[in-house]
């Protein structure tokens, strides 16, 4: 059988690569995927720890977990989409609506 | 026993009908009951002082030794090792008071009934006087210091609210600030006395501390950290030749000459006078200011340990008396004159207290409280008359028109001089000789120099007394023409209270004939028999018989001199004062100042304490608002530098949090 | 040394062979062939003599989810991008499956690369991205991204390191919690309350990008 450990390094090698490509990418799409790939990530965590512990747990989150995804890629897309239409272009450096003015 | 049976669940009903009721006539008074208002008040004092009676018969039932119903409501404060409980005690003290208080207290609710009548905010008056009718009876059934000092405090609220009753008049808000003020004073030093109590006993309760004194226990105060027996506790120095238990009966005491108005902190009921007359009959007369001889006379036990203490109360309760009867002589204001009167006559109580004579000082509280709220209703009844009039020199003559008021306020000034056989003389007569008769191991001259003082001030008290009598009711009317046109007499309301307080002036000194009128007459001290259980035995001073026949004749003829210069110079020559004012303009002016008390004060404590606050509010203004505008400053300053790298990039804000959970890994990990 | 750190290699270099490849030329694509050969090296270090089909399939499958999520990252066009995306969640369904959760391994790709990338490709196809400038992606920005993810992978690696085989599959742990039916008890059990605010939560979100993106109609 796959050790514990194994599946986890698996995660973490997975999230970490989400998340160097959210920090470094400029393109909203590819920010997005990249944040799939992280929720991914925890999905394998959870369901490799709900394996090792015999916990119907972990898989229950999973659902959540998916839950959260599809809503937020439902949403973040139509913001994507209201960027495209004012601006022609979806790039992180024209949305800074969190600076404090 | 007691235990069992419906009689102890009664105590706690007596302080709850009042309150019940202030609360119901505060909730629905303004709008439903307004004119009704008094009905749930006076019914609820009536309830209280019926319980209290009950509760009183059931006492007599008892042999002396067993006469005690006590109630433990609900444990309160438990705190390491000190520990207290909400619980009433019924023992022959506290039911003497507590059938005063609710007794007159019930008399004067119905006397407010008319002399209340018209007044806006009547139903305010009753919640207010039902609120102090709850307090006192907390006061004075409380088993233990802390719930007496929660009652003290209550009826302290009560006072304060009362005063202010009139509220748009300023003056009457000034006073009732200031008694509040002048309380706060006092309280503090109760509440180090508390302190120092519990810190010795590890309890505030009268019954264990009582039996730890009488039993001379072993007790662990948490200062000293060693165990001790209690006298040698009271007996180890606090330095300045104070010893621990002269500090905490002074701090005792000090409590009690802010609630009992006594040199140095009585400046607070003169003015107390702004309140409504019944509330001065009340509270200011008859029950919450005597609430400091009651505290004394509750911890006696302490007090007997400490003659230094013992030493100051006598000395202090002289000086009082003096003053305030030396004050009283030159008042134009008949509400004055009864206030310093009233305070006087404390003063003669803490005397007694002093001597160790607390049954004594008991027994003048009970008839004070009889005469003394007779006088102040008599008073408001002659107000009521002249349309709020008070000041003496504008009355005169009013015997033909006001002839119950004036009978009975005769009879309460009879008693007030302690003219034979009105109750105040045997109380009177009583502290005297106990004053003359004691002996105080720390100051041996204190006692007769105190006699001496007392003899002058009862003295006083006629002249000013009888002043007051021959001014409002006798010689020529020198009362307003208009208002003279409709003086008439009051409501039955009115007088009925009267009537009632008039008959117990009048008998209610033969509750405690003692001494050698006691033995000559077989009369029954039942007042001193009563309470021996609690204050010990008033001892029969039985070879000094001549010495007390003496004292008395000398008190009664003094007394009787005075009336006629009195008689003489208010009736006869209404002119005379005028002149010999003038005479002595200096001593006039002075005690028509009130000695200048208020103007010292303002001087010593006022004023330095406004210099001193306007200091701390230049320091506050600029130092230490300064300080603060100067952090406020700074975090700005550091925040426009950090607010330099919220710049709005998201991915920014994602690396400094990776950042973030490096750093914390990496301090976890590697070390 | 337990058998992490040589996973990790077999992890990170393929990646490291695949970004030269890509820049091009011999040296690339000789880096790239020893990379390969060095991965399979740790490979046969961590796998040692467990030798099952499961095990293998495990190593095999998690490689593809890594290559593709690496593609995902790197790549200039956003619709190769959203293409290798699929191969993430195949991969990672494929690990479901050989961790015995066939039921997530099938929630998975239905979810990911059925519904979500169908939502990604729609509006990649939609908006018609213009290919990403090269220049402006790297920079000190992402040198410093990058520095920081493997760092933290070194620690997280290092922080899992001394766990070492002691967390295997539970002993005596029967199939019966990984199966459908166990999942299900669980959500309509004691999980029913935070199941149905998930599904409030989709109504939610549904509700909210109806209005942002339909908002042009109105004006």
């Amino acid at each position: 059988m796959v050790p514990l450990t194994h599946v986890l390094v698996f995660g973490a090698v997975l999230f970490l690569i989400g998340l160097v490509g959210f920090l470094s990418r400029r393109n909203f799409l590819t920010l997005f995927m990249s944040v799939e790939i992280m929720l991914n990530a925890v999905n394998v965590n959870l369901i490799g720890f709900s394996r090792s512990l015999g916990d119907t747990a972990g898989q229950v989150f999973a659902v959540f977990v998916i839950t959260v995804a599809a809503a937020e890629v439902a949403v973040g897309l139509a913001i994507l989409i209201l960027m495209y239409r004012s601006r022609g272009r979806v790039l992180v450096q024209d949305w800074r609506a969190l600076r404090d003015n | 026993m007691l235990g069992t049976g419906p009689i102890p669940e009664l105590l706690p009903v007596v302080p709850a009908l009042p309150f019940a009721a202030a609360l119901l006539v505060a909730l629905v008074g303004p709008k439903y009951l307004q004119g009704r208002s008094h009905a749930l008040s006076v019914a609820a004092a009536a309830g209280s002082f019926l319980i209290s009676a009950v509760l009183f018969v059931e006492l007599l039932g008892q042999n002396a030794e067993s006469r005690v119903i006590h109630l433990t409501l609900w444990r309160w404060i438990a705190s390491g090792g000190f520990e207290t409980h909400v619980g009433f005690l019924f023992d022959p003290l506290s039911a003497v008071m507590c059938l005063v208080v609710t007794g007159v207290g019930f008399l004067i609710h119905v006397y407010s009934i008319g002399y209340m009548k018209d007044d806006p905010s009547y139903f305010r008056f009753f919640s207010y006087l039902s609120l102090f009718l709850g307090s006192m009876p907390v006061l004075v059934l409380a088993d233990n210091f802390l719930l007496l000092f929660v009652g003290w405090e209550g009826v302290g609220l009560c006072s304060y609210l009362l005063i202010g009753f009139w509220y748009e008049k300023s003056s009457a808000s000034a006073a009732g600030l200031k008694a509040f003020l002048v309380n706060r004073i006092g309280d503090a030093g109760f509440l180090l006395g508390l302190a120092g109590l519990a810190a010795v006993f590890g309890t505030l309760d009268f019954g264990a501390i009582h039996k730890a004194v009488d039993t001379n226990a072993s007790v662990t105060p948490w200062f000293a950290g060693t165990s001790m027996t209690v006298r040698d506790c009271f007996a180890s120095p606090l330095g300045l030749g104070i010893t621990v238990g002269t500090a905490i009966t002074l701090a005792l005491f000090f409590g009690a000459t802010g609630k009992s108005a006594q040199v140095p902190l009585y400046v607070w009921l003169p003015d107390a006078m702004e309140g409504p007359t019944p509330v001065s009959a009340l509270i200011h007369a008859a029950t919450m200011v005597t609430a400091g001889v009651y505290l004394l006379a509750r911890a006696h036990f302490l007090f007997a340990l400490t003659p230094v203490t013992l030493a100051v109360v006598l000395g202090v309760g002289t000086l009082t008396a003096v003053i305030a009867a030396s004050i009283a002589v030159v008042q134009r204001d008949i509400k004055r004159v009864l206030a310093y009167s009233t305070v006087s006559q404390l003063g003669f109580m803490f005397a007694a207290a002093g001597t160790g004579a607390f049954t004594a000082a008991i027994f003048h509280l009970v008839t004070h409280a009889f005469f003394k709220a007779l006088l102040f209703l008599g008073a408001g009844s002659v107000m009521h008359a002249l349309d709020n009039e008070t000041d003496l020199f504008r009355m005169g003559g009013l015997s033909k028109k006001l002839r119950v008021t004036s009978l009975t306020f005769l009879v309460g000034a009879a008693a007030l001089v302690g003219l034979p056989p009105f109750a105040g003389f045997f109380s009177k007569d009583e502290i005297l000789f106990r004053v003359i008769s004691t002996t105080n191991p720390s100051a041996p001259w204190l006692p007769q120099a105190c006699y001496a003082v007392l003899l002058v001030t009862s003295a006083l008290t006629a002249f000013y007394t009888a002043r007051m009598v021959f001014l409002a009711f006798y010689g020529t009317s020198r009362v307003d023409s208009h208002v003279a046109a409709h003086v008439h007499e009051s409501p039955p309301m009115m007088t009925l209270p009267l009537a009632a307080l008039a008959l117990l002036a009048f008998v209610g000194g033969a509750l405690g004939v003692s001494g050698v009128l006691g033995v000559r007459l077989h009369a029954p001290d039942f007042v001193g028999r009563f309470l021996e259980p609690v204050l010990g035995a008033t001892s029969q001073h039985a070879d000094s018989e001549g010495a007390e026949l003496v004292s008395m004749a000398a008190v009664v003829g003094i007394a009787l001199v005075a009336i006629a210069l009195a008689y003489f110079l208010y009736v006869r020559h209404l002119d005379a004062p005028a002149k010999i004012a003038d005479a002595f303009s200096g001593a006039y002016r002075a005690l028509s100042r009130k000695l200048y008390v208020d103007e010292v004060y303002d001087w010593i404590v006022v004023r330095p304490v406004g210099w001193l606050s306007r200091l701390g509010s230049g320091v506050d203004r600029y130092l230490v608002d300064g300080i603060v505008n100067a952090t406020g400053v700074v975090a700005h300053g550091f925040s426009w530098l950090l607010g330099r790298l919220q710049n709005g990039d998201l991915q920014l804000y994602g690396l400094v949090i990776g950042i973030g959970i490096a750093v914390i890994l990496f301090s976890v990990l590697v070390r | 040394m337990t058998s992490v750190w040589p996973l990790l290699l077999y992890y990170l270099l393929p990646l490291v062979g695949l970004w030269t490849y890509r820049r091009g030329g011999r040296t690339g694509t000789l880096a790239a062939g020893i990379s390969w050969f060095l991965a399979a090296v740790a490979l046969g270090v961590v796998i040692g003599d467990a030798r099952s089909f499961a095990v293998i399939s495990f190593y095999l499958l998690s490689l593809v989810a890594v290559m593709t999520a690496f593609l995902v990252v790197t790549g200039t066009n956003p619709v190769y991008g959203a293409l290798s995306l699929i191969g993430t969640f195949t991969g990672i369904a494929g690990v479901f499956v050989v961790l015995q959760c066939e039921f997530f391994g099938i929630v998975q790709v239905i979810l990911y690369a059925g519904a979500i990338l169908v939502l990604y490709l729609f509006v990649v196809m939609m908006v018609d991205l213009p290919k990403e400038n090269a220049q402006k992606r790297g920079g000190v920005r992402g040198i410093a991204a990058i520095a920081t993810g493997l760092g933290l992978l070194a620690l997280v690696v290092k922080a899992l390191a001394p766990l070492g085989m002691r967390l295997q599959p539970a002993a005596g742990a029967s199939a019966e919690p990984y199966s459908v039916r166990a999942v299900g008890t669980a959500l309509f059990g004691p999980y029913l309350v935070p199941f149905e605010v998930a599904s409030l939560l989709l109504l939610v979100a549904l509700v909210g990008a109806i209005v942002l993106s339909g908002r042009e109609r109105e004006s």
